[in-house]
Parts: C-alpha cells; sequence; structure tokens
C-alpha cells in the first residue's frame, strides 16, 4: 500500500477499492488513525478561536469513528454502487447528521444529535460513500472565525466559512468533503489552502437538512483535490428534492472525458488580476497562459459597479434573521461566542427594517441577474484569481480571528472587487476554484472559473484539461505542518 | 371614535415604528427607539440586556446606511424582485 494514499484521488481510491488492494475499513482506519495523530486538539470544538490547538489542524469539529467504521464494513460487504463506494468523507458542520452531532459550529448546539440526515448525507450514503466526519466552521457560517488552521502554514487564516472542508481535504483527512458558499464560502477557503472546489448553480443540489444563511443564496458543493473529485461528487449529490423549493428538475450525469471546443472565448476579470501584487499576478499570468494553450480565446473584460455589499447585506440579514427568529425567541442566541454577538445583532436590525428595504435588494437583484446572463451568453466562462494573495496571518483580536491585514480577508473591500465572484453569487452562477501556483511564501494561488447556470460540466471540463496540464493541485503541505 | 385595545396597541406600535424609521433615515438611532421597535414586534428578550440593546442600536444605525447606499442604484420601475413563484 502506498505510503501517500490519503492524498489519492478519488478516482484512484476507487480503483484500489474496486480491485481490493484496500478495503473500505483500512482506507476509514488510515484517516481516522491520520486525523487523531495531526487534526485533533486537546480540548472539545466547537471552542472559542482565540483558543491554540497547538500543532493540531482543528479541522474538525467531530469525528464519527464508530459510525464510519460501521459504514465502512457495511461498504466493504455490499455490491459497489459506484466511485464514491467505501470512501470516506466529511461534511461541513452545519448539515443534519442522524446520530452524529451537528454543533453549526456552535456551543450552544454542542449537544445537538438530529434524528435525520440531511439531502446531501441521504444521497452519499446511498451512493456507498463512508461518512467519517463533521467539518470545523465559524460559527453560524460566520466567515473566517473557525479554528481550522491552514495545512500551508498554521499561522495563516483558512478564509471561511468551509473552513475545515477545504483545510481537512488537502491534509489528506477525508477522501473528499461537503462545503457551502452564500458569498464565496466554498471557493475562498479552496484558494486559502489550495483545493479544488466546485459551487454549484442555485438550486443543482437539495439544502434540506442544511443550516440557512440565505434560502435565496446557500449553495452547498463538492471539495476535492481534483476537478474530478468534484465532479463525481457532484453527480452524486445533485438533483430535484421536494424539501428545497430551490432545486429544479435537472439531473446532472458527469462526464468524466473534457470535451473543450478550442476557440471558445473566455473572460478575463482584467481588474481582479490588477489586485494581485506583482510577483503573484505572474503566478495567474502563467495560468492564463495554460487556458490559453488548452485553446480559450481569452478577452480582457470589465464589469460595472454594482451595490454587490449593500445587496448581499440585505438578503443574509433578513434571511438570517428569520432562520434564527426560534433561537431569538427562546433566548439561546444569547450563548454565542462572544465575537458573534454584532453579527446576531445585525440580524435582528434586520428584522426590525421596513420589508419594502428587502424587496428593493432583490429588485437590484434581478437586474444584476439579467446582467449577468447577457454577460455569459457572450462569455460561456469568466476566470478571475479567486482570491489575489496567499492566506494572511492570522490573529485573533477579541476573540475574532482577523487577518493581520484586513483587507486580506473575505468581508474587506478586496471581496467587493473581484466582481466576477459576486455577480455568480448574486446570480446563483455555478463556479470552480483550481490551484495555479504558490506566492512568495509558498502559499496556494487559485483561479475561478464562472459559468452559465446549469454549466457546471463546462467548468470541470476546462478545470480538468487545466488540471492534466499543471500539477499544482497534487502539492501537499509539508509535514510536520509548519508553523 | 372609539378605539378596541388591541386596534389602540397596533395603532400606536406602527407609530412608534414610523417614527424610529425616521431617526433612522436620519442615521441618528436612540436607545428608547429601538425599545419602541422591539416592543413593536412583540417584546425585548434577551435585548432588554443593555449590552444587547447597544450593540442592537448600533446595528441598526448600520443597516440604514447600508439601505441607503443601496436606495442609491438606479432601479428600474419594471424590476421584478427575485422572489417570483414557480409551481414546479
Amino acid at each position: 500500500m502506498q505510503n501517500d494514499i490519503h492524498y489519492a484521488s478519488i478516482a484512484e481510491l476507487s480503483r484500489l477499492l474496486e480491485t481490493r488492494q484496500l478495503s473500505s475499513v483500512e482506507l476509514t482506519e488510515l484517516y481516522l488513525n491520520r486525523v487523531e495523530r495531526l487534526d485533533q486538539p486537546d480540548f472539545d470544538l466547537p471552542a472559542d478561536p482565540s483558543r491554540s490547538s497547538g500543532e493540531k489542524l482543528a479541522t474538525i469539529i467531530t469525528l464519527a469513528r464508530s459510525q464510519a467504521l460501521e459504514a465502512a464494513r457495511r461498504a466493504d460487504t455490499t455490491e459497489r454502487r459506484g466511485p464514491l463506494h467505501g470512501l470516506p468523507y466529511g461534511v461541513k458542520d452545519l448539515l443534519d447528521t442522524r446520530g452524529v452531532r451537528t454543533t453549526w459550529g456552535s456551543r450552544i448546539f454542542a449537544d445537538n444529535v438530529p434524528d435525520r440526515n440531511a439531502a446531501v448525507v441521504e444521497k452519499l450514503e446511498a451512493a456507498g460513500a463512508v461518512l467519517m466526519a463533521k467539518m470545523s466552521m465559524g460559527e453560524f457560517a460566520g466567515g473566517n472565525t473557525s479554528n481550522a488552521l491552514n495545512p500551508w502554514k498554521r499561522d495563516r487564516t483558512t478564509f471561511g466559512s468551509s473552513s475545515g472542508t477545504a483545510a481537512g481535504t488537502v491534509a489528506g483527512f477525508i477522501a473528499f468533503g461537503i462545503g457551502s458558499e452564500t458569498g464565496g464560502s466554498i471557493v475562498y477557503p479552496c484558494s486559502a489552502v489550495g483545493a479544488t472546489g466546485l459551487r454549484p448553480t442555485l438550486g443543482r443540489v437539495s439544502r434540506y437538512g442544511a443550516m440557512v444563511l440565505s434560502w435565496s443564496l446557500d449553495k452547498l458543493g463538492p471539495v476535492g483535490r481534483t476537478a474530478e473529485d468534484c465532479g463525481l461528487v457532484l453527480e452524486a449529490i445533485a438533483g430535484y428534492d421536494s424539501r428545497d423549493n430551490a432545486t429544479a428538475r435537472r439531473e446532472f450525469s458527469f462526464r468524466r472525458e473534457p470535451a473543450f471546443p478550442r476557440g471558445t472565448r473566455v473572460g478575463v476579470e482584467r481588474a481582479a488580476f490588477e489586485l494581485a501584487a506583482p510577483a503573484d499576478r505572474r503566478v495567474f499570468e502563467d495560468a492564463l497562459e495554460v487556458l490559453r494553450d488548452a485553446g480559450c480565446e481569452l478577452e480582457d473584460i470589465s464589469l460595472p459597479d454594482r451595490p454587490y455589499g449593500p445587496i448581499f447585506s440585505q438578503l443574509v440579514g433578513c434571511e438570517s434573521g428569520s432562520f434564527f427568529e426560534p433561537y431569538f425567541d427562546d433566548g439561546r442566541i444569547a450563548g454565542c461566542f462572544p465575537y458573534n454577538r454584532a453579527r446576531i445583532a445585525s440580524w435582528m436590525a434586520a428584522r426590525l427594517q421596513p420589508t419594502s428595504d428587502y424587496l428593493f435588494a432583490q429588485r437590484v437583484r434581478s437586474e444584476l441577474i439579467r446582467e449577468a446572463d447577457e454577460l455569459i451568453s457572450r462569455y460561456p466562462i469568466v476566470v478571475a484569481p479567486t482570491w489575489p494573495s496567499g492566506a494572511a496571518r492570522r490573529e485573533v483580536v477579541d476573540g475574532w480571528p482577523v487577518p493581520a491585514d484586513p483587507e486580506l480577508e473575505p468581508g474587506g473591500t478586496t471581496h467587493t472587487r473581484l466582481k466576477i465572484h459576486n455577480v455568480a453569487n448574486i446570480a446563483g452562477l455555478p463556479g470552480i476554484s483550481i490551484p495555479c501556483g504558490f506566492d512568495q511564501e509558498g502559499l496556494p494561488l487559485s483561479i475561478q472559473l464562472v459559468a452559465g447556470a446549469w454549466e457546471e460540466q463546462v467548468l470541470l471540463d476546462l478545470a480538468m484539461i487545466y488540471q492534466r496540464e499543471t500539477d499544482w493541485h497534487h502539492r501537499r503541505p509539508p509535514e510536520p505542518f509548519r508553523a | 371614535m372609539t378605539l378596541s385595545r388591541r386596534e389602540f396597541t397596533a395603532l400606536v406600535s406602527a407609530s412608534a415604528v414610523r417614527l424610529s424609521s425616521q431617526n433612522i433615515e436620519d442615521e441618528r438611532v436612540s436607545t428608547e427607539s429601538v425599545g419602541a421597535m422591539l416592543d413593536a414586534q412583540g417584546g425585548r428578550g434577551l435585548f432588554a440586556d443593555s449590552e444587547w440593546l447597544e450593540l442592537l442600536r448600533h446595528a441598526i444605525e448600520l443597516n440604514a446606511q447600508t439601505r441607503a447606499s443601496l436606495r442609491r442604484y438606479a432601479l428600474s420601475a419594471d424590476a421584478e424582485p427575485t422572489i417570483t413563484f414557480v409551481r414546479y
């Protein structure tokens, strides 16, 4: 058995299981032992992010050891159901898992053990995958506030909020993971740690059984080590669900052999590339060269200024305020981590505002969606840096993890200047983040490809071609993980 | 005109919210206004605590600035909100 099997792709692991060179129980034990050795701090999670986990990465809130081994034994003794059969995975800890606690990153729910599975977990169970871990996240998916540390350098931010999912995948703790994104929470952490992450079209994947930040913005999607991993997982979790009003009656059948017509027009959001420091800009320019060699007809584009920040703020504030209403009513929300109080208050403020303001934001959003569709009709793919720099240093101030330079964190003004990213989230468009190199300090950099609604295969095609020509996605953080 | 107790409460509550909203438009929100808004919508809950109330007061001010910024967007009169009701 290879020593670095924990870094293998889904296709590689699947082949080993299928040919019985490896059993699901052996693979699960390998991951469990690795997690216990390198990830689990000596205190219970979720915890105040100011607590130091020392040399441990703290990407996992709950390790479902006994359930995972039971599921692995079942996988080893039943007929294979597909490429995910027998593979251990983790989900962001905002997805309900029957019999395994689900905390939403909050000590308020430290003892919450659901009696149902989220739709995504149901689907992965049906595909024979092995639920092994509930991954770290900031309390109530609040940006980069989790305990998870960056495997490339432990003093760096993982961004957020699917921090644990992205960092745990890159650290070789799980075969793949599930994250969620409202305004950047899949692709940003993937960029910070060098994972490949796919934000599907809004409505592609059911959110039944997931904590809500915004019914009109939330998406669930796969995080893997390759684009092919993401395609395989998306195929398993996509589909209509009568329990989620946003889901559409569209199937997704993943084509593993990429087909990307030469001469396809790809828009380059030039202003986003210019946000990068000169040395990093060279890395991003090299990535564009790879796309050009793959047959993309690159054209610089510029996007208009739009009130992205206020729209997100309005939609997320009002919708979170509504979803969390029961926890305001029973007073439990007061037990949140101190750093999160201002955010909780902002949800209440949104509940008190006139409804017409929420509707105004949704009307502006409609115009932005039309603009996005018009843009995509001319450029089937738009590319930009997922984030224009490597992960900034993580510090904890007043219990709130912040990067040394607040501008280098989603939430600062850099975020609103990544226009295609904002447009995509507002318009519910899919995007994929793929590693494209490293900055001067050895921290990963990534590009994001954005396509039209329901065009995940187009994204995966180009991402797979990119990853055939490069090996950035195969790079691994040095062990022991750097301080 | 005689008002029932329920109608009177509704009227006073609506006025309080309207007054509070006017203050918010000026980006100045008093603790009293916030208290009136909370009372109008059913109770103060955890915001009965002065520390939380102050956080909420500040959040309302910030929210007002956000809304004002968004309202500067030149919205077409034809724009519908993205809340279309669809039967699949």
